[in-house]
């Protein structure tokens, strides 16, 4: 282990900052989280008072403390561009909750400013460091099922957040298709490893937060891939109340020799049973989507590039690319016709 | 007429002693011969004497006997037009297994020769069958579940060329034969499904339908489809010859529904138990009577003399969807199905 330790401010203190970043920093000795900021005053207090850290509610303070060297952002998408590019100007690396950012000349801003200043980007595509998706991606590599041609995924679960958070809103936060799609993206690239090409998505607004903001919480997404593979996504936000959190992941890969079948359900370990609820597949994390575990593993890998100076496992054209496939997902469901990629002519 | 005749004409389907059983076990039917067409008659013959029923080397001979009510149809596709015209001319009901057919003008042609005669037509999709669908096409009805958003439909098999004994299934991969792959196979059921618990008639088509699976096989293995009806409910299906030999079923089945209310899913609409073998553990279906549903469902439209829950129609519309999947997969555009 390193002598040294990276000083980290986190910046934003909400749903995934307090929740899933905030206590993984305990498990990462080489981190040492000395800031936490929240433009609302109670939520930066109590991460604080959580973790020792100095509260703060303007994030321009914190990033005049010469003493962090690295920023995590756990703030509303259409804010990540803005900060990031102003965090990487003064000089600190940057992790950066996925989505990238809300368009691609946003995603852009970062990646230059992240050239310009030499320091490290890494956006937080945190199923990457899932031990599931990383043990799937193992028997993959060792070839178990043969070269992988088509991957079926589905991520859906009862979104719990009122009707005025960002989540909903298609400026700030894009919908389903912008937040989860960019984690089916992200690992249909990953697995197949092909580029897409064309993108299609048929989407609903269900729910009434969605219909209000406009939003789509419903979407099918087929992605076709350079090489000949294809992605087909559902990522819901719509189901029921109650919709158990043992239900939230199911995964298809089939090869040309085999197939891989993941279900959160069929990986529960246990069932209770109790008077008032009948019986139920408990969760064993505070997130449906995600373990603490991968939150742990993304924060340790990136702060291990900073102390050994290594690229990140996951570059932000990796990032950019899961976000203009969702992009290009929010365009076909809007329009009802395949896109094809890239978005962009002369943006690489 | 408490009970009917039914006869049996080819096993090139590996339906079929699927249905000979269902047959012979259906309360209102009797299983009175079996004519071979085409591949596996020997299968067929074999099946007549075990049933003890009377084996035809024409299945014209079998027609045209006056005992004879109706027929279960399990030849390929190509052949469907030849045998319901002859049927159609002889009176009697036919029970045609899908799909209907590979064009749609011959599916027009095979409902209005049946029509004209004035037999039952009926094709017969598993899915209608199967009591976990049934029970949330009820809740649909009831108004129980709310309003369809969208179902997901999982159907992956094995190939079917792997189907073990001495029969011969080669013409399912034989694209003149039969006009599609894994995903025309095994996915037509769950197309008609969407459909039926959709309760419209799909609007727009978009699907990804190819050969990646079997390097050399001369049709497609693998494909999937996002489909939206007239009400707005979407439809997605993946759906080939996904299995490797390795798979403890034959079929993995999966339907995954959701409505304004309730979420369904369905992880095999089959009721099964797993038996560990010395080498390889396997999942064994108790509860399997979706094919007992529709031989039942058959007899009885015949018997009431009313159009059977699965008619001609159904099934034309079925493969109007599953050809423009294969025409969008081909263009990569959306095809646009319209409805006078």
């Amino acid at each position: 282990m390193s002598e040294r330790t990276v000083r980290v401010g986190l910046i934003g203190c909400g749903n995934i900052g307090a929740g899933g970043h905030l206590p993984a920093y305990a498990h990462i000795p080489e981190a040492e989280l000395v800031a936490v900021c929240d433009g609302v005053e109670e939520l930066a207090h109590a991460a604080a008072e959580r973790s020792g850290a100095t509260a703060y509610t303007d994030y321009r303070r914190l990033l005049e403390r010469e003493d962090i060297e690295m920023v995590d952002l756990c703030i509303p998408t259409y804010l990540h561009a803005q900060l990031a590019v102003e965090a990487m100007q003064t000089g600190k690396h940057v992790l950066c909750e996925k989505p990238m950012a809300h368009t691609l000349s946003a995603a852009d801003a970062m990646i230059e400013a992240a050239r310009k200043t030499g320091v490290k980007l890494m956006i937080g595509q945190v199923r990457r460091f899932d031990h599931r998706y990383t043990s799937i991606r193992e028997q993959l590599d060792a070839g178990r099922v043969g070269r992988p041609v088509f991957v079926r995924r589905a991520e859906r679960q009862f979104l719990p957040f009122p009707p005025q958070a960002w989540q909903w809103d298609p400026k700030r936060g894009g919908g389903v298709i912008l937040d989860i799609g960019v984690h089916a993206a992200d690992l249909f690239r990953w697995f197949l490893g092909q580029e897409a090409v064309e993108v299609y998505a048929v989407a609903r607004s269900v729910r009434e937060a969605a219909r209000a903001a406009g939003s789509f919480d419903h979407a099918f997404i087929t992605c076709k891939f350079d090489g000949g593979g294809v992605g087909f996504a559902e990522t819901s936000w719509a189901y029921p109340q109650g919709f158990g959190g043992a239900l939230y992941a199911q995964l298809d890969v089939v090869g040309t020799e085999g197939k891989i079948q993941y279900a959160d359900k069929d990986t529960n370990p246990m069932l209770t049973y109790t008077t008032e609820r009948g019986h139920e597949l408990p969760r064993y994390f505070r997130f449906m989507s995600t373990t603490e575990y991968a939150f742990e593993e993304e924060i340790r890998h990136f702060v291990r590039c900073i102390l050994d100076d290594r690229e990140p496992a996951i570059s932000p054209q990796d990032a950019r690319a899961a976000l203009e496939m969702a992009l290009a997902a929010q365009r076909s469901a809007e329009t009802g016709e395949p896109v094809h990629l890239p978005l962009q002519k002369g943006v690489k | 007429m408490e009970r009917i005749n039914l006869g049996i004409i080819s096993y090139a389907h590996p339906h079929a002693p699927k249905y000979a059983a269902a047959i012979a076990a259906c309360p209102w039917a009797d299983l009175v011969g079996i004519a071979g067409l085409g591949v596996n008659a020997d299968l067929a013959a074999e099946e007549a004497k075990r049933y003890g029923v009377p084996y035809h080397t024409d299945y014209r001979q079998l027609l045209a006997r006056d005992d004879l009510t109706g027929v279960y149809v399990g030849t390929e596709p190509t052949r469907h037009l030849e045998v319901v015209a002859e049927a159609a001319a002889h009176g009697k009901h036919v029970l045609c297994d899908k799909p209907i057919a590979l064009t749609l003008e011959e599916a027009d042609e095979i409902i209005r020769l049946a029509r004209e005669a004035g037999v039952k037509l009926m094709v017969p999709f598993n899915p209608r069958f199967q009591l976990p669908l049934m029970k949330v096409k009820e809740a649909l009805e009831s108004g129980e579940a709310g309003e369809l958003i969208s179902v997901f439909a999982i159907k992956y098999g094995k190939l079917p060329t792997k189907i073990p004994g001495p029969t011969d299934y080669g013409w399912l991969i034989d694209p003149e034969q039969a006009g599609g792959g894994g995903f025309l196979d095994i996915g037509i059921h769950a197309v008609d499904a969407l459909r039926w618990l959709a309760g419209s008639e799909a609007v727009r088509i978009y699907a990804h339908v190819g050969n990646v699976l079997y390097e050399g096989l001369p049709v497609d293995d693998i494909g999937m489809m996002t489909v939206e009806f007239e009400n707005g409910v979407v439809g997605a299906l993946s759906a080939g010859w996904a299995n490797p030999d390795s798979y403890p079923t034959w079929l993995d089945v999966r339907f995954e529904i959701l409505t304004t209310k309730e979420a369904f899913l369905i992880d095999s609409p089959y009721h099964d138990y797993w038996c560990y073998g010395p080498d390889r553990a396997e999942r064994q279906y108790w509860w399997r009577r979706d094919v007992d549903g529709l031989v039942n469902e058959f007899a009885r439209a015949v018997l009431d003399n009313r159009e059977p829950a699965i008619s001609g129609e159904d099934a034309r519309a079925a493969l109007a969807i599953a050809l423009a999947a294969y025409k969008s997969s081909v263009s990569g555009k959306v095809i646009a199905l319209e409805h006078g």
